[in-house]
């Protein structure tokens, strides 16, 4: 016998209370860790996507665009860019770096890059297998692609037009897999990489039929704004976006603003567009949390109803209690464990079940698995949401505690 | 083995028990008599140290109990003091049996289960160690919760009207439960009863006269 076992014996006897508050405590934790574990990951992701770009430059729209398509390759991109403006932000000596890549076509749903090998450095990728592309229509695959499409070295596969699937097969112009990639832990593993003439290739002969397409088309409604969603590369050397490094942190202070001056150039700064994207959403996953903290105090208020209602009935318990020895201290201990236990089972329940839902959302939603890895690690913002838990059991549990400490043994025995 | 000496108890501005002076040997078994309202269950709990006495002196086995502390006290009591209320008062989200390591957890002593058994079976309820007590009829009941009182040996029993709630069969049954076992224990017994069927149970009887 000890104080655990009875506060146990207590949250025994009346199951159904005990259980709802349980459950309230549970669900309300495993709200804010879920919530906890993907805006980390998210933030971690997005910020790791975009650690070595500092800048995107491509056709004058909206600067998030450029970025969610450009950076983190989950928008259309607006449109093309000659080359020669490529080649003219090379010759800046702002600039250390300018990787040209070139959108439009997807296997599978996975983006395929027209760019060139420096595109790697940018997201931390190697080489698993294999050897970069030096040909057209020679393929690298990240490696998520290579792993769920099962194409191995040397498999030959076709691009289709359009980012989503279902586009346009371009049966004739096949891709040959020639290097396979390390997981990189980016978006990287999810593309697949190319050289910008290999889309120049795939698309020339495409422009010709696409032009005579629409002649017998035209009139039809939406064939201008589907045209917008996909920048076929016309056979004049045009790229749709470039991803800049700059040479020295003072070039963020000037350059963006002399490319946005040039009239045909948009520039944006992924660290900016994305902070912005943070904001946008925020107020959503502060809206849960919100919900999340009442799940959590509804908990401790029922816990707190439950201890009251129970004094009533309690209160010669505790009174027999102090007859058989028990301190003041040692009876008020007993519902402030008996509350301590349920709202630590709840807390330590809801952050495994936090866990568990990321894990199970990651293996439901193949593009959320990467944000699923933090589902094996626990965040130190994870102690706050237990204390939070805690304190909530701790303050449900102050009046009654203290109404024990209080209690008139012989006038409660004298009562009945 | 008790003495009270010159004891005034008052609930606000009114008396409600006096005793100039009472005191028992070791061993011995006393029916503390009187109606309703003389404050015999206020005697009882000034000799278990629930109450402290507004005037006079409680010393029991060489104690005065005015000198220790509301701590000490309540550990004073778990030791020397088994007290069978009323209404009884089981647990009762613990079986029998857990009510009487309850009474060995509270009280400090080395949980003893094998013991707490063997009194129950003293009494007559050994078997119903594991029930609950909602499933308990009340000569059952009071069974368990005389046991519980005597776990700890006490040199003190008491007991406040314990026949009440009981036929006339159970009532000398349950009198002569309380006077063995406070024999088994060493300890002595004081029950107090305003009941006519026990009233020759006993040797010696405190008369109190109802307050004025």
């Amino acid at each position: 016998m000890n104080l655990v076992r009875i506060a146990y014996a207590y949250a025994r006897r009346s199951p159904l209370a005990t259980l709802l508050n349980l459950l309230l405590l549970t669900l309300g934790v495993a709200t804010i860790t879920l919530l906890l574990l993907l805006t980390t990951a998210l933030d971690e992701r997005l910020k790791r996507d975009a650690a070595a770009i500092d800048l995107v430059v491509g056709a004058k729209g909206s600067p998030l665009q450029l970025v969610l398509a450009g950076v983190y390759h989950v928008d259309v991109p607006p449109g093309n860019i000659p080359l020669e403006e490529v080649e003219r932000l090379r010759r800046n000596t702002l600039i250390r770096e300018v990787v040209p890549i070139a959108l439009g076509d997807s296997y599978r749903g996975y983006h395929i890059v027209g760019t060139e090998p420096s595109f790697l450095g940018l997201y931390g990728a190697r080489l698993a297998g294999g050897a970069l592309w030096s040909a057209p229509l020679e393929a690298v695959l990240g490696a998520e692609v290579a792993r769920r499409s099962g194409l191995a070295l040397g498999a030959q596969f076709a691009g289709s037009h359009g980012l989503v699937e279902g586009g346009e097969v371009h049966a004739d112009n096949p891709y040959r897999v020639v290097g396979i990639l390390a997981p990189a832990g980016t978006v990287i593993d999810r593309l697949v990489l190319t050289g910008v003439d290999s889309v120049w290739k795939v698309h020339e002969h495409e422009a010709q039929e696409e032009h005579a397409q629409e002649s017998t088309a035209a009139g039809q409604p939406g064939s201008a704004s589907a045209h917008a969603e996909e920048p076929a590369v016309a056979p004049g050397r045009e790229v749709t976006m470039a991803l800049v490094r700059y040479s020295t942190p003072l070039a963020a202070a000037s350059l963006p603003r002399q490319i946005n001056a040039e009239s045909s150039l948009q520039s944006a700064s992924p660290a900016y567009e994305s902070a912005r994207l943070f904001t946008v959403f925020g107020v959503g996953t502060d809206v849960i949390r919100g919900f999340a903290l009442f799940l959590i105090a509804a908990a401790a208020l029922g816990m707190f109803i439950a201890l009251y209602q129970a004094m009533e009935a309690r209160q010669y318990d505790l009174a027999i209690m102090r007859t058989l020895g028990a301190s003041r201290v040692r009876v008020c201990g007993v519902l402030l464990l008996e509350s301590l236990l349920l709202s630590t089972a709840g807390a330590l329940l809801g952050v495994a079940l936090g866990h568990a839902l990321l894990a199970a959302i990651g293996a439901w939603l193949p593009a959320a698995a990467s944000l699923a890895s933090g589902a094996s690690t626990l965040l130190p913002g994870e102690l706050g949401v237990v204390t939070l838990a805690l304190a909530g059991g701790i303050i449900a549990a102050l009046l009654p505690a203290w109404r024990a400490y209080r209690l008139d043994v012989a006038a409660t025995l004298a009562k009945g | 083995m008790f003495a009270l000496n010159g004891i005034e108890h008052r609930f606000g501005k009114t008396l409600a028990l006096r005793v100039p002076a009472w005191s028992a040997a070791p061993g011995e078994r006393w029916l503390l008599a009187g109606p309703s309202g003389s404050g015999k269950s206020t005697l009882l709990h000034l000799l278990a140290g629930l109450l402290r006495p507004s005037q006079g002196s409680v010393a029991v086995g060489g104690q005065n109990l005015a000198e220790l502390s509301d701590t000490a006290l309540d550990r004073w009591r778990g030791r020397h003091v088994g007290f069978v209320p009323q209404r009884l008062h089981l647990l009762a989200s613990l079986s029998a049996l857990d009510n009487l390591l309850l009474a060995q957890y509270l009280a400090g002593a080395r949980a003893d289960p094998a013991g707490a058994q063997a009194v129950l079976v003293a009494l007559g309820v050994g078997d119903l160690a594991l029930r609950m007590p909602d499933t308990l009829s009340q000569g059952q009941a009071q069974r368990v919760a005389i046991a519980r009182a005597a776990i700890n040996r006490p040199a003190l029993l008491l007991a406040d009207e314990p026949t009440a709630a009981l036929d006339d069969a159970n009532a000398l049954a349950a009198a002569g439960l309380l006077a063995a076992q406070a024999d088994a224990v060493g300890a002595t017994l004081v029950v107090a009863s305003h009941d006519g069927r026990i009233r020759d149970a006993f040797a010696r009887r405190y008369d109190l006269e109802a307050a004025a």
